[in-house]
């Protein structure tokens, strides 16, 4: 496998969003882990990062959608920011593994995660600000909602990720970034 | 697309279950824009009276209509207590040196539960009265316009059609791999954080490789078979909007435009 | 020691809204030492059985004794019969995530209270009984192994925690003839140290050569239980079809079409050859 066609690229965009799907189905039943790890951020991380950033975008923003559309998680309350969450980091994370290229796996994986999940909290940040319920939302709030109480988010899907396409590289699911020569 | 999960749908034949699932979107979208448009005590009746009015129109029992904020009391209690002791403003009720009960606070508290409350009974209203496939049709249809910028709307009603597929069969391959860890030794309840971490990858590694699994072996398939792109191929054939589907979009527009020219 | 199973039954709940019966009112007894087989057609409840002995659902209605204590009780720890009993799924890519084997099989090892070396030491042990060299593949990676491989890897991940119990379901699928010689054999030595064995499979002839007692499902109920050769011989009587071993349909057309008298107790291929050579040589091997 050289590199994935579009109907793979297509196909995996559908199993990530499906795992948007499942995923907090699964975790609900184990104590505290739906609200740390935030299991629907890694199929929108990995789409971007395995197929680009349209599809990554298009996960991130059909994936909580139907999540919230069938199962109701998240609520349609909190859906409107954490669309806009989900679906720039699929974008950023697709867009920032096309452009980094350090010719080592882990250093590019790294730079798009951290890029993606800092532009993601951001851009909800100010989507909060401005757009949903503008004048009443605070740095403060900003702070303690994305960066304290869901910092074992970050330090998990910084873990995790990585660790998933690793093994899909080895199951020989996905092509070699930087195949040996 | 038949083996979804049922979801929350209480089937029904109420005006409210037979409203094409298009135009329901879309009138939940501005009645949900009515609520957090809503500022002054005018505008929380008028919001009101929409949720009332709509429950009304479901014929689902009352009980169920409401079941997402049973449960939910002492957050809401917990949000408004903290909005109306917190909150910063310069009418204070009553001085004291941790709280200052501020009217704007008590306002401010009264606005955010009245938000999340009619914005629950309108979700749950949409997800009750409307089976995932209408609902994912209608998603569907609505893409449309996006065409005109340049979307590739057919590829992703393709990509969205498989996800929903694939649900179902994701599901029952997750259930078997969380057993499956269970049974060698995996715990998911460390309490370290990198600890916790590594405890997720025994269950989140099997999930993904089965997914992108089962991703390769269709697209093989389908390759196989000649397929190229889904451009101009998902053309379903579309129901006719009736009479009281327009009468009904008119309402919503209606109640949004009084609510956004109301006096803040 | 033994496991007891009375009245058991399952049923799952369809997105529907419908039950389906997956085991019907299930008893019976299976002795600490054993290897027992599960014979039954595809979506007979074999795997939902084994998901309910061990412990990884609760049934509907019955009870499973494990030493004589009932495990769905609320005073039993759960977490205890994980510890005594193994389970290899059918799909070996389901326990499979780390990114060495040695790291895998050591995965469930960790709140054993071993020391590293100890860990070491078992993890070589469980590898070279699945017949591995220990120095080869500790540092590959699982995932990109051979299908047979992965098997005996997660097989070996399992032994690593000496279960009392081994359940293996469907452990044969996708292993070419010699892998699954190999593999059967594995299994027979580890049985023969110590530790129960409970394999479902729809493999007629590898249920028959290789296990002592065995179970039939058919569409959720038990239809036949007791040692391996009788309950095939009584299938036999029954003219139950679907589960006769190849030998005892050669012996029983070679007995009506053949005018070859064979004994009805030919149930392996083995029986079938002694037996042959018993008829043809006339008095058995010289």
């Amino acid at each position: 496998m050289s590199k994935l066609s579009s109907v793979q690229r297509s196909l995996i965009t559908a199993v990530c969003i499906g795992l948007c799907v499942v995923l907090p189905i699964m975790f609900h039943s184990i104590p505290n882990a739906g609200t740390v790890i935030s299991p629907m951020h890694i199929p929108v991380l990995l789409s971007g990062l395995v197929c680009g950033w349209s599809f990554g975008l298009l996960c991130g923003l059909a994936g909580p959608l139907l999540s919230s559309l069938l199962t109701g998680m998240p609520p349609l309350v909190y859906l409107p920011s954490m669309l806009v969450e989900l679906a720039t980091y699929g974008l950023v994370c697709g867009l920032m593994f096309n452009l980094i290229f350090t010719k080592k796996l882990y250093a590019d994986l790294y730079l798009s995660l951290v890029t993606a999940l800092l532009a993601g909290r951001i851009v909800a940040g100010l989507a909060k600000a401005f757009l949903f319920t503008p004048g009443n939302y605070t740095w403060a709030a900003w702070i303690t909602s994305y960066f304290i109480t869901l910092w074992p988010g970050l330090v998990i899907q910084l873990t995790l990720v990585p660790a998933i396409v690793a093994a899909l590289l080895k199951a020989k699911l996905i092509p070699p970034r930087y195949p040996r020569k | 697309m038949n083996t979804l999960p049922a979801g929350q749908y209480r089937p029904g034949d109420s005006p409210l279950h037979r409203l094409d699932a298009r135009i329901k979107m879309l009138c939940f979208l501005l009645l949900m824009t009515t609520v957090l448009r809503a500022s002054s005590l005018w505008g929380y009746t008028l919001a009101l009276a929409a949720v009332l009015a709509f429950l009304r129109l479901s014929r689902l029992p009352l009980r169920a209509a409401v079941a997402p904020i049973r449960g939910l009391g002492w957050f809401l209690l917990a949000v408004f207590l903290m909005n109306a002791l917190f909150f910063p403003g310069e009418d204070i009720l009553a001085a004291g040196k941790f709280f200052h009960p501020t009217q704007s606070g008590i306002k401010q508290g009264f606005r955010v539960t009245a938000n999340v409350l009619f914005l629950l009974i309108l979700g749950n209203l949409l997800t009750m009265t409307t089976l995932p496939t209408q609902v994912t049709a209608a998603l569907l249809s609505l893409l449309q316009p996006l065409r005109l910028l340049g979307v590739p709307t057919g590829e992703v009603a393709m990509i969205i059609s498989l996800a929903l597929q694939f649900i179902p069969a994701l599901m029952e391959e997750t259930e078997l791999i969380k057993m499956a860890q269970l049974a060698r030794g995996a715990r998911f309840d460390s309490k370290k954080l990198p600890e916790r971490a590594v405890s997720y990858l025994p269950l989140v590694v099997p999930v993904f490789i089965a997914a992108f699994r089962r991703a390769e072996a269709l697209a093989l398939a389908m390759e196989a078979r000649g397929y190229r792109n889904a451009e101009n191929r998902t053309k379903s054939p579309k129901e006719p909007l009736r009479p009281q589907d327009y009468a009904a979009l008119t309402v919503c527009t209606l109640i949004f435009l009084v609510q956004f020219f109301l006096p803040r | 020691m033994s496991i007891k199973i009375q009245n058991l039954s399952y049923f799952y709940l369809q997105p529907n809204g419908e039950k389906f019966e997956a085991l019907k009112n299930i008893t019976c007894t299976i002795e600490t030492g054993d290897f027992t087989g599960l014979l039954g057609p595809t979506g007979s409840g074999k795997t939902t059985f084994l998901q309910l002995l061990a412990g990884l659902r609760p049934p509907t209605s019955g009870e499973i004794y494990f030493h004589g204590e009932e495990i769905s009780s609320k005073n039993f720890a759960r977490h205890h019969l994980r510890e005594k009993v193994g389970v290899v799924f059918q799909n070996p890519e389901y326990q499979l995530f780390a990114a060495t084997v040695e790291k895998d099989v050591a995965f469930g090892l960790k709140a054993s209270g071993l020391s590293r070396e100890e860990v070491t030491a078992r993890v070589q042990w469980a590898l070279e009984t699945m017949g591995f060299t220990f120095a080869k593949i500790r540092h590959q990676s699982p995932l990109a192994l051979s299908a047979g491989e992965k098997r005996r890897v997660a097989l070996a991940g399992v032994l690593a925690r000496k279960p009392e119990i081994l359940i293996l379901d469907e452990p044969l699928t996708g292993l070419d003839p010699c892998g699954r010689q190999s593999f059967l054999r594995v299994v027979t030595e580890i049985n023969q140290a110590g530790t129960s064995i409970i394999m479902a499979s729809h493999d007629m002839e590898a249920l028959a050569e290789y296990t002592k007692h065995l179970l039939v499902l058919e569409e959720g109920r038990l239809v036949e239980a007791g040692p391996t050769r009788e309950v095939f011989s009584r299938l036999k009587q029954k003219e139950h079809r679907a589960f006769q071993t190849k030998a005892q349909r050669i012996a029983t057309l070679l007995t009506e079409k053949g005018k070859l008298p064979l004994p009805a107790a030919v149930v392996t291929y083995n029986d079938l050859l002694s037996a042959l050579r018993q008829e043809l040589a006339g008095g058995g091997p010289k």
